[in-house]
């Protein structure tokens, strides 16, 4: 659910990262502010309130302007895993434009990957976006730990459904960019196809996922 | 649910400079720089035109030209300072887009190395500021967010919850109504089932009483014929002795006083009558017998697909008579009655006897309506007088046999019993509703064939 406000030239973009608690969606967007280049880049806000009622969430924003002249910005969100802050899920997850999934490769944590995927699935369909349409990439995370599923047993699992699969390390910021960079590949097909950022704003696919996924020079440097 | 799904509670609404500060935000930091020395302070939006200011403002509330042309060479994100010059700029961002500018001038006297670490301080300050109120603005909109859904979700909850009380109310209320409704057709059912056992077992007593007098009254009947003969020779015989023994000297008086005496022609005259009363008698009898025949449906003919419509024209034709010497009127408001399966002379019998006590229901300007419809799979015949209407003490009893209000001799009290036990024999019911003075109208339902 694309904000886009033609007079003022301006798009705003929403990728949510959903998964359970503590698979790894914070780590996900620390990782990315610390290799991606400051330029473009917003700071990393993460909302930590503790009341009555937890309220949790990060948000990593981005900004640049297509060759049209049109602002673009892309909010970068994550949702709390945690099974009672569904209201804040569904709020976050309202008018996304791409979700990651990272689950947690844990052979104990099997059932809360596939509660938390089933519980993305009825959010989605309530907050009224269907999920084959919507562009979604799926992460394995914590491949650095012992007692996990196998990468053969999760391909066999997720190859049939067609949805990217990405093995990751989060913690050491293994595979975090591969998994952003084709969440904003996919984000690119779906909203060209309906605002024809290439025709219109002459934005390719190459300069969107390049605004987004350009690595800090003091780490290309190394 | 589904009205839930219309609700938009979006996160995160883009925000501007001016959404995001206020002058009390603002104004006491820009203060603050010009007390330090400097001579303006400004935040301004991404054009340059001052939204806040302190010290020396321009006339034109923008930026210097000079300042706008660094300001549009700007690396994003970085703080800019311009060497030579006593002023600095920076650019104020809010999730990585350029949302303001910062600017502070300050007379040459003043350090250059204080007024950059005024500029840096300051600058980190309003960041600071900037970041507290967005963090602020989202936490409250979350908040707002989450609350606002779940009350949203508490309201739908207490509307359906609303809505089911309101279903198990009504229901609680229509059970009771439901349940009085059943009971009275239960009651009903009940005294229909009493009355039917009772009809039924008078019919069989009928049944069993026509087969035993049937034998005696029969040959009753045929000796008093045979009687009536006898006495015709007997009397032949006597008449001619008493003619020839006239004219005997011997018995002749004798005889005569005799024949007096036995008042021979006062039998011979009263015999005939007395033999006319016993046959008319035992023709009466035997006719209440073949009533009782029918009643207990000795003799029955095949059943068959009738038009109930034309079997009461026919019905009214038979009594043709009666009604042109009663001066009724018929009244006929037929509908759909056709597919009833059943026999025709004894639906006619049921609706002959009915149409006949309407007849005999009153004298005067007589009129007969005779109604006809189909109600779900039943036709419904009404039968209504304007007549004087039936006793409501003995309106459960018409059905009974023998219950008759005329005089003795005149009725035999079998014909509304015989209309009753032939529509329940085709399981229909019959009922009554008479008012005095008014009327009585029969309705009939009866079954019609799948």
């Amino acid at each position: 659910m694309i904000e886009y406000d033609e007079i003022e030239q301006r798009m705003v973009l929403k990728l949510v990262y959903y998964g359970p608690a503590m698979s790894g969606k914070t780590t996900n967007l620390l990782q990315l502010h610390d290799i991606l280049a400051v330029e473009g880049r917003g700071d990393l806000m993460t909302l930590d309130t503790k009341d009555d009622r937890t309220i949790f969430f990060d948000l990593l924003p981005f900004f640049f302007t297509a060759p049209s002249g049109l602002k673009i910005k892309v909010k970068v969100y994550t949702v709390p895993g945690q099974v009672r802050h569904d209201a804040t899920r569904k709020a976050v997850l309202a008018r996304a434009d791409g979700i990651a999934f990272i689950a947690d490769s844990q052979l104990s944590e099997t059932a809360n990957n596939s509660e938390s995927f089933a519980n993305l699935e009825k959010n989605l369909a309530f907050v009224g976006i269907d999920i084959e349409k919507m562009p979604l990439v799926i992460q394995f995370n914590k491949r650095d730990l012992k007692d996990i599923v196998s990468e053969d047993e999760i391909r066999r699992v997720w190859e049939p459904t067609g949805i990217p699969v990405f093995m990751a390390s989060a913690l050491y910021g293994q595979g975090v960019l591969e998994t952003f960079r084709r969440l904003v590949e996919l984000t690119y097909d779906y909203i060209d196809s309906r605002h024809s950022l290439k025709e219109k704003h002459m934005l390719s696919k190459e300069m969107f996922v390049d605004n987004l996924t350009k690595v800090s020079t003091e780490l290309a440097g190394q | 649910m589904e009205q839930m799904d219309r609700i938009d509670f979006s996160l995160g609404a883009d925000m501007g400079l001016k959404d995001i500060l206020g002058a009390t935000d603002v104004l006491p930091l820009l203060k603050a720089i010009v007390g330090a020395g400097a001579d303006l302070a400004a935040v301004t939006d991404s054009k340059g035109k001052f939204l806040w200011a302190e010290g020396n403002i321009p006339d034109n509330k923008e930026l210097p030209s000079m300042a706008m042309e660094a300001a549009a060479k700007e690396i994003p994100g970085k703080p800019e300072t311009l060497k030579g010059v006593n002023w600095r700029l920076s650019t104020i961002h809010h999730e990585a887009e350029p949302i303001g500018l910062f600017f502070v001038s300050a007379p040459e006297a003043l350090n250059e190395r204080f007024l950059s670490n005024l500029m840096e301080t300051a600058f980190a300050g309003l960041n600071i500021i900037i970041r507290n109120i967005v963090k602020r603005v989202f936490t409250t909109e979350l908040h707002t967010t989450v609350v606002k859904r779940s009350y949203e979700e508490l309201l739908e909850t207490n509307r359906n919850l609303a809505a089911s009380e309101k279903k198990y109310k009504e229901l609680s209320e229509t059970l009771e109504q439901k349940v009085e409704e059943r009971t009275a057709e239960l009651k009903k059912a009940h005294t229909r089932l009493l009355q039917q056992e009772k009809m039924a077992s008078i019919g069989q007593l009928a049944a069993s009483v026509a087969h035993e007098i049937n034998n005696p009254i029969g040959f009753i009947y045929s000796n008093l014929n045979t009687l009536k003969k006898y006495i015709g020779n007997l009397n032949e015989i006597i008449q001619f002795y008493k003619v020839k023994g006239q004219g005997s000297e011997v018995i002749g008086k004798e005889a005569e006083e005799l024949y007096k005496k036995l008042r021979i022609d006062f039998i011979k005259a009263d015999i005939h009558d007395l033999i006319k009363q016993s046959i008319d008698g035992a023709e009466r009898i035997k006719n209440i017998v073949a009533n009782l025949k029918g009643f207990s449906h000795i003799d029955e003919a095949a059943d068959r697909e009738m038009n109930i419509n034309a079997e009461m024209d026919n019905t009214i034709s038979v009594l043709s008579n009666e009604i042109k010497d009663r001066s009724a009127k018929i009244v006929k408001q037929y509908g759909q009655a056709a597919g009833f399966f059943g026999n025709t002379g004894l639906i006619c019998q049921a609706f002959l006897n009915i149409l006949l006590n309407a007849l005999q229901s009153g004298d005067d300007n007589l009129i007969i309506t005779v109604k006809t419809e189909q109600r779900g799979d039943n036709a419904v015949i009404f039968i209504a007088d304007n007549g004087r209407g039936i006793p409501p003490e003995i309106q459960d009893r018409i059905f009974e046999p023998f219950f008759t209000t005329r005089d003795v001799g005149k009725g035999t009290g079998m014909g509304l019993a015989v209309t009753y036990d032939i529509i329940s024999q085709y399981r229909g019911s019959i009922e009554v509703k008479s008012e005095m003075g008014k009327g009585s109208t029969f309705v009939i339902t009866l079954p019609l064939k799948k």
